[in-house]
């Protein structure tokens, strides 16, 4: 089970590629064996890309193997692979609710125009993250919304929805 | 006189003038703040000056890079938490100096050396490149595909992550890069019949995404990471003979950083590193241990970084190749304007490569003026909560989505890129190949299917990658560069070494 785990990420890309591929061979009126024609190409790529799936399905079962034998000498040994180990699932939870929020942001972006809902996001979010006082989170919140305001519509010329 | 004019403009314009100088100092906060990338900034402002004048919309991001490479090392030095990648070197000197009171003076010696590698990386620029677009200019399609497949690879293989990884994420991003209308032959390609697919995925959207969005969600983990503070004491300014003594070893460092960041997908990250070993192998005798507050220790890699930028912009307005992600963002700019970066662009906008040196060495100008004058705010600006930090710029992403074409759909792609985004920062995979392959995937696939059409036949397509003296070059270096990521090389590495 952990082995199948620690190379996800390669099945996931030998998935995508073969489903590149796929779709590279239904594509109409064009002829896959043509180098020339709009389908060949993409495919080479996709074959490319299935080739560098596979690759890392194979390095990850090494690099995994290599890793439960070092670990079980030195434990606090760190690098980069374990940087997915660090994510919890408490990380995790925070990140897909603050997604959430900023989707409700988009969601609301058009509906109330941009000063209440840029507003309400602020406001929320730092609520939410913690550690900023209300007084801080209404005052910055309330400056933020008015800076970029002006400057993106006297700077950058935008048009707010 | 008309390079010189041109060179001048900056300088004589008020508007450039301006606009320089604020993206410099934008630029220097940018990068003094840890959690926003330089990559990020440049990100945000190609959104926003999306309705401007080519001119101004370069010169404004030209500052930020110049200046979010050095603020780096604001917080590298002051909380021991590097604001960009390229200022990781930095830390290993500059923290020791602050906890030892010398963080003014570790902040005035970085930006004085800063400003002189920058120099140096400026004027290599201004002599290297035209000499590399007279060569570049006798390019074929099939030297244009050769050359971008070969920056997708470097890019690919010589950032973090695995080299598979990297190539799939070009690979991936030539795909999305090639979805919608066919420009050969007129047919769609992966559009799965959807009308909306047909103008091909913005490439702006899916920046903001990649670098903008997913960063905010993978910062949250860090949400209440801290750096260590410590407290300034009054001016100090470093006496002249330093300025002397370390002169030497800044250039050298600044030489090298050039030629790293010329090379295409090492930046100044590298730069920054190498300088500081060269550094530390030459140094005969530091004022302090390296590691402990030695001052050469923060002047290599500040130089280095610094000259890596005018090193990276070679490949990029010569042959149309990033030498790292800001560069790719700035080929995006390029397009945008309707410029095809690119042996061409020297020849057809060569007016555009001047203003952008003399922008260069304003910049430098501007970073030496605010690195001397805008010392005590950092410390209070590098310690800005994130808490207050990723809403605000989860606000402004939003907003530079939405600016491109007023639209709301490209703000839900914007998500979704930045959702791609984050699991691919989670799992180790590099997301600048995977932009560079959706801005180079057209030009690629044109180019490829024009020389083949060219040739005609098979036989005569394979062997011109041999026949002439530009392309069998370009193709070894391609090989070279498949084969320096095989274990049989890095075996052949050690023996040699023995």
């Amino acid at each position: 089970m952990y082995s199948f785990k620690s190379s996800l990420p390669g099945i996931l890309m030998v998935i995508v590629s073969l489903l590149v591929l796929s779709q590279a061979v239904v594509m109409e009126n064009q002829s896959i064996i043509d180098p020339a024609s709009g389908s060949f190409f993409p495919a080479l790529i996709a074959l490319i890309m299935l080739g560098a799936g596979i690759v890392t399905i194979f390095q990850d079962r090494s690099s995994t193997q290599k890793k439960a034998a070092e670990t079980a000498e030195q434990e606090n040994e760190s690098n980069e692979a374990d940087a997915l180990e660090t994510f919890t699932k408490k990380d995790y939870k925070l990140i897909l609710i603050y997604f959430c929020l900023v989707i409700g942001f988009v969601i609301l972006l058009p509906i109330l125009t941009f000063f209440p809902a840029a507003f309400l996001f602020l406001l929320t979010s730092m609520f939410y993250l913690k550690g900023v006082s209300w007084l801080l989170n209404v005052t910055v919140s309330l400056a933020t919304i008015v800076v970029i305001y002006f400057l993106f519509s006297q700077l950058f010329n935008i048009v707010f929805p | 006189m008309d390079i010189l004019q041109q060179f001048l403009t900056p300088f004589i314009n008020a508007e450039l003038l301006l606009l320089v100088a604020v993206g410099t100092l934008a630029g220097i906060f940018v990068g003094a703040i840890p959690g926003l990338s330089v990559t990020m900034a440049v990100a945000l402002l190609l959104s926003l000056t999306y309705s401007w004048d080519m001119l101004p919309a370069l010169a404004l991001m030209l500052g930020i890079y110049y200046g979010g490479v050095f603020g780096g090392s604001r917080a590298a030095i002051l909380v021991n938490m590097p604001g960009s990648p390229s200022s990781v070197a930095t830390s290993f000197d500059g923290f020791p100096l602050s906890q030892q009171g010398e963080a003014r003076m570790a902040l005035t010696l970085t930006t004085i050396f800063s400003f002189i590698g920058g120099l140096v990386g400026v004027a290599v620029l201004a002599t290297a490149a035209p000499l590399v677009s007279t060569i570049a200019i006798q390019f074929g399609q099939r030297d244009y595909f050769l050359l971008a497949m070969l920056g997708l690879l470097l890019i690919g293989s010589l950032s973090q992550g695995s080299m598979a990884k990297g190539v799939f994420a070009a690979g991936a991003g030539i795909i999305l890069g090639l979805v919608g209308m066919d420009s050969i032959g007129g047919g769609s390609r992966f559009t799965f019949g959807s009308l909306q697919l047909m103008n091909g995925i913005d490439f702006v959207v899916a920046i903001l995404g990649l670098f903008g969005m997913s960063e905010i969600l993978y910062q949250l983990k860090t949400l209440n990471e801290k750096g260590q503070t410590v407290t300034l004491k009054k001016m100090v300014f470093p006496p002249l003979r330093f300025l002397f003594k370390f002169l030497p070893l800044s250039m050298r460092v600044s030489i090298m950083g050039v030629l790293i960041g010329a090379l295409p997908g090492a930046g100044g990250e590298i730069a920054a590193l190498l300088a500081y070993d060269h550094a530390k192998r030459t140094t005969k005798n530091p004022n302090r241990p390296f590691g402990k507050g030695a001052y050469e220790g923060v002047i290599a890699p500040e130089a280095g970084n610094n000259s890596a930028i005018g090193g990276a912009l070679i490949p990029l307005l010569t042959l149309g190749i990033p030498g790292d992600a800001v560069t790719a963002i700035f080929i995006g700019a390029l397009f945008i304007h309707g410029l095809q970066p690119g042996p061409m662009l020297m020849e057809q906008s060569g007016d555009l490569f001047w203003v952008m040196v003399g922008s260069s060495v304003l910049a430098n100008i501007f970073l030496l003026i605010f690195g001397l004058l805008v010392v005590g705010i950092f410390i209070r600006v590098v310690t800005i909560p994130k808490q207050i930090l990723l809403p605000i710029i989860a606000v402004i992403t939003v907003i530079g989505a939405y600016a491109l074409n007023n639209s709301m759909t490209d703000v839900y792609w914007m998500l979704g890129f930045g959702i791609v985004g984050f699991f691919m920062k989670v799992h180790n995979f590099s997301v600048a190949p995977l932009v560079l392959g959706l801005i180079l995937g057209p030009l690629i696939d044109t180019s490829f299917r024009r020389a083949y059409m060219a040739a005609q036949e098979p036989s005569t397509f394979l062997l011109g990658f041999v026949n002439s003296p530009i392309s069998i070059l370009l193709t070894l270096a391609f090989i070279f560069t498949i084969f320096s990521q095989t274990k049989m090389y890095s075996r052949m590495k050690e023996k040699m070494k023995k």
